[in-house]
């Protein structure tokens, strides 16, 4: 839930701050929900970007 | 941090398809844009389709994917230090700018039909149960109202990769079981599937989710966490990946 960004405000300070002090095991299972939140967001149906898409793209970052 | 584009690569087109994804940080880092070509090739169908499926408009859902890539190419060098998977990186930092771009819509949308459209679900909506999602779909201006959010998480986990990335192995393992892993979550039971996409693809706190749905907090919080179980325990069924703790 906290990975989803599910969570209330404070839920979430506490889960970050318990973050920050780096608890292995905590750190474990969100790396696990990662995995999870990543195999939920590919359900969605892949759809082809516009022609354009990818050459916009490599025009904006080679002119950075 | 390089700031020299690398174009001169003697790589033909083909050999684009033998780069591996989770080799591709390493090369990012060192700006190869065939490198970036190569993953936006492979991944940019699926990160649209998330993306559309938050934002709806085309047009929002590529300028999303614009800013993903762009990120990317920005942050490649600390991503490679993470040796997490970059699949993975893109997939949720997607969603985290398009629930970003999402919310920022519902801010500016609320700002003048609050008061008037302030009032939440019909009871005749509840009562058919009619999705947070349809609704938004039939009535713009009651999708409005959403106006809150868990609006630190979100930028926590955009500065901190480090600490969610998972393995590029784990990822890879599924990536080659995606089909049976997607048939699991098709196996949800329906409630708790629902709660869980308005959370998704919604962006939606559990707070909010039980104000849409008309639940007790308790109840939807109760359920987000079953609906996580389940996937986490079928996950692990599926991947063979069955630790003491569970």
């Amino acid at each position: 839930m906290f990975l989803l960004g599910a969570l209330s405000d404070e839920g979430s300070l506490e889960l970050r701050e318990h973050l920050n002090q780096g608890c292995e095991h905590c750190l474990e299972r969100v790396k696990e929900a990662a995995r999870t939140v990543y195999l939920l967001s590919l359900s969605a149906r892949p759809v082809s970007p516009g022609p354009k898409a990818k050459a916009d793209l490599l025009r904006l970052l080679l002119k950075k | 941090m390089p700031t020299e584009v690398n174009r001169g690569s003697p790589k033909s087109s083909g050999a684009n398809k033998e780069l591996k994804t989770e080799e591709l940080p390493g090369r990012l880092a060192d700006r190869e844009v065939e490198a970036l070509e190569s993953l936006y090739e492979d991944l940019a169908p699926k990160l649209m389709g998330l993306l559309m499926r938050i934002l709806s408009a085309r047009s929002d859902a590529e300028s999303a994917l614009q800013e993903v890539f762009v990120r990317l190419w920005k942050e490649a060098p600390g991503i490679a230090q993470t040796k997490g998977s970059l699949a993975a990186w893109l997939v949720l930092t997607a969603r985290h700018i398009a629930l970003k771009r999402l919310r920022a819509q519902r801010t500016v949308g609320a700002r003048p039909t609050q008061s008037r459209h302030g009032q939440g679900r019909t009871k005749e909506e509840k009562a058919a149960g009619k999705s947070a999602v349809s609704a938004r779909k039939e009535d713009k201006p009651r999708e409005r109202r959403s106006t809150k959010g868990d609006s630190e998480t979100l930028p926590f986990l955009a500065a901190t990769p480090q600490v969610w990335m998972p393995r590029a192995e784990d990822i890879a393992l599924v990536d080659a079981r995606m089909g049976l892993l997607q048939r699991a979550f098709n196996q949800m039971p329906k409630p708790q599937r629902h709660a869980l996409e308005l959370a998704l693809f919604g962006g939606y706190t559990e707070s909010e989710i039980a104000e849409q749905l008309g639940e007790p907090l308790g109840k939807v919080n109760a359920g987000l966490r079953a609906a996580f179980t389940f996937l986490r325990h079928r996950q692990h069924a599926v991947l063979g990946t069955w630790t003491a703790d569970i």
